[in-house]
């Protein structure tokens, strides 16, 4: 085949490689993200369920004046603990519902010792003060006990999971999540990029060092086309532009965010180094033939 | 010899330019359908009480809302009440149906910003809540993607800060953008919900939507 031929040949087949490149890094991300334990490690590095037992903290004061009831009735029955392990579950309910672990999205927390701690307080109140304990008065301690379940729910669900599902987003998304995470999809990008560069390499056989140029070529314009939307993401902070009041949601939202920029930065840093180490091959070996 | 080994040299160098630019340019058009359902799965998922406004009152890249609307089953209503008016820009509403998988935020007024964040109603047209045609649009590649997938007899609630009202569909539309045979006030209660009409070569002067009748008007009596 002739020299020009071969190479145009090779040249469109290095495009349709660069998506292959860049097709298999945006499948393994999403399985990897796909998975809870990527966020967990965010939630627990970040200090998120302390951060989340403080702002409630924060809030059941601050609402003290207008409610009277002291912050102590929530936060006695809110240990460490409980509030860890209501963070995570709201995280491992969200993410194995939308990875297709789990067919259905429930996740209800025990408030049993809330409710009781408010039922109590108005009832030792309400003896104290002579006041009847009568229809309105049983009332009054539903709607505390439901706006207290209601503010502790979504002080704790950092990640919005139970908004993304009653909004609709989380079972959309999982159409496309359940997808992917499909064995045949990487199994079939991966045998697609193996049968392309197995063509690449046999169009240049007799040239050696003309795999080696095609294969750097490859891994460059991926990295390059990588980098520039995750390098632009991070140096203009993107995402701390997004304001939110709670701090815990905010935390979680923008290291999430980061954490998959900095992941496929990673991924397209590691490509361009190896893109160039092959270009460097094709010169040396081209010097090495011209003498 | 000399200038074909030169000539070679350009070929290989601009070779990889030439990848890029192709590869790059393809990317950029796969990925504007991706980012815009990114971004109105974003601004859906943070129409909440959560949030607040960045100082400047606009934020890059991800647009914030405050508002006030109730979604709670379980308050207790009336069939009158008082309307509360929002303001120009204003996420004022929360439209919800079965047939379409996402909620989508309504605001009063209409421009091309406001588009951007959600489903639009015109400010001339009536309110939820009172009588007459309340009219709202949005894009037909983001928030109304789904609209053609309603049907004859499908339910759709719109819920405010003030109560829910609930409408079932009664007809399908298609009018041309300079028609404004739907958009006019009507004596009857109703729900007319509108988006370009789309072909292969882009959005069209054609307009589709539904046009519904009221089932139901529950204002928030706490």
């Amino acid at each position: 085949m002739r020299k020009s031929v071969s190479f145009i040949i090779s040249a469109i087949i290095s495009i349709l490689l660069v998506f292959l490149v860049i097709g298999e890094t945006a499948v393994r991300c999403a399985v990897s993200f796909s998975d809870e334990k990527w966020i967990i490690e965010i939630i627990d590095e970040k200090e998120i369920s302390t951060k989340v037992k403080k702002s409630l903290e924060k809030n059941f004061n601050d609402k003290y004046n207008s409610t009277g009831i002291p912050a102590d009735v929530y936060m006695n029955s809110l240990s460490d603990e409980w509030v860890s392990n209501t963070v995570h579950g709201y995280i491992s309910n969200g993410m194995n519902y939308l990875s297709g672990k789990n067919d259905v999205y429930k996740f209800g927390p025990d408030f049993t010792s809330l409710n009781k701690n408010i039922e109590k307080f108005f009832i030792e109140y309400a003896e104290a003060n002579n006041f009847e304990k009568d229809s309105v008065f049983e009332k009054k301690v539903a709607s505390t006990q439901k706006n207290a379940v209601s503010t502790i729910k979504n002080y704790c669900d950092v990640a919005k999971m139970d908004k993304l599902y009653s909004e609709g987003i989380l079972p959309q998304a999982r159409k496309y999540v359940i997808f992917v995470n499909k064995p045949i999809i990487e199994i079939s990008v991966i045998a697609l990029l193996i049968i392309f560069i197995a063509i690449l390499i046999i169009l240049n056989r007799k040239n050696i060092e003309l795999i080696f140029y095609w294969a750097g070529s490859i891994l460059i314009v991926s990295s390059a086309i990588l980098l520039i939307p995750t390098i632009y993401l991070k140096a203009t902070r993107y995402f701390d532009a997004f304001v939110i009041k709670q701090e815990q949601i905010y935390i979680t939202f923008t290291s999430l965010m980061y954490k998959a920029v900095d992941t496929v930065f990673t991924a397209a840093v590691v490509y361009g180094i190896a893109g160039i180490v092959f270009i460097a091959v094709n010169g040396i070996i081209s010097l090495k033939k011209n003498k | 010899m000399a200038s074909s080994k030169k000539t070679s040299i350009i070929i290989k160098i601009i070779t990889p330019i030439f990848i890029f630019a192709i590869c790059a340019v393809i990317v950029a058009i796969l990925a504007i359908k991706p980012y815009n359902k990114a971004s109105m799965y974003l601004d859906i998922a943070f129409m909440d009480t959560l949030k607040t406004q960045a100082n400047d009152g606009s934020v890059a890249g991800l647009t914030i809302k405050e508002n006030e609307i109730i979604e709670d089953d379980s308050l207790s209503t009336s069939d009158t009440g008082e309307v509360i008016w929002p303001a120009f820009a204003e996420q004022y509403a929360v439209l919800k149906s079965d047939a379409l998988e996402l909620s989508i935020p309504v605001y009063w007024g209409i421009s091309s910003e406001i588009l951007e964040k959600g489903a639009c109603q015109q400010s001339d047209s009536t309110i939820l809540g009172n009588n007459g045609n309340t009219v709202i649009s949005a894009h037909v590649n983001t928030f109304f993607s789904d609209l053609g997938k309603l049907k004859v007899g499908d339910k759709i609630t719109l819920t405010t800060k003030y109560g829910y009202f609930t409408y079932e569909v009664t007809e399908l539309i298609e009018f041309n953008k300079k028609d404004k045979k739907y958009l006019i006030p009507t004596t009857d209660s109703r729900l007319t919900l509108y988006t370009c009409k789309n072909d292969i070569l882009g959005a069209t002067e054609m307009r589709t939507g539904v046009v519904c009748k009221q089932i139901e008007k529950k204002f928030y009596t706490q």
